[in-house]
């Protein structure tokens, strides 16, 4: 499992967007994507030092951001995500969104678990890149 | 452990949850009589309510977890 992205949860993703661009190196930024199955705005940025930030506004995080609760999930990357998903529940944790495909990431498969260090999510690693 | 002591002990979570040590919760308490029970919160009630009696809650079951009675009816099946 390797730590890829936090989940910041916006008000006004195009608010967010320019604070992180002026304040960071940013090197890459996504188009915003509406993610119909996550109901929401996307947004993936990347740093120089190779790390990244998604930007996520809409109903799936409005009440986070109405308890003005920016951090919103991290994300970390797994070769197996059905094993993955075992052993966070195995752990304890809550499957709150099964594996499904995600616009932002090519297609591949995220999931979201709740656990004691908040929302997880998970995120299929890319087989092509490896 | 009858349902009365669960419910009790439910109800202790909710307290300690909800930050409101007068809570009072009956079985057909639900997010309408609680503002802050919102997804969030519903997910730490399950949590919490998982680790005191170390019971599992399948995710098809969460969304049918509508009030309380419902969660103590679920509950005693697991215990």
């Amino acid at each position: 499992m390797r730590f890829h992205h936090i989940g910041v949860a916006c008000k006004d993703i195009s608010e967010t967007l320019k604070f992180v661009q002026k304040s960071f190196d940013v090197v890459e930024a996504s188009e915003i994507i509406f993610d119909k199955k996550q109901d929401a705005d996307l947004c993936l940025l990347e740093l120089t030092d190779g790390s990244h930030i998604e930007l996520v506004s809409g109903k799936a995080v409005e009440k986070f951001v109405a308890k003005r609760q920016s951090l919103y999930h991290t994300c970390w990357q797994v070769s197996d995500i059905e094993q993955a998903i075992a052993k966070l529940y195995d752990n304890g944790a809550i499957l709150i969104s099964p594996p499904t495909e995600a616009i932002l990431f090519d297609n591949r498969k995220v999931a979201f678990l709740f656990s004691d260090i908040g929302i997880i999510e998970l995120l299929e690693e890319n087989l092509s890149a490896v | 452990m009858t349902r009365e002591e669960v419910l009790s002990s439910v109800q202790d979570i909710f307290r300690d949850i909800f930050d409101d040590q007068l809570l009072e919760i009956t079985d057909s308490t639900s997010a309408e009589d609680i503002e802050d029970w919102d997804s969030m919160n519903h997910l730490n009630l399950v949590s919490a309510i998982e680790k005191k009696f170390s019971i599992r809650f399948a995710l098809g079951e969460l969304q049918t977890l509508n009030n309380v009675g419902a969660m103590i009816n679920l509950m005693m099946q697991k215990i």
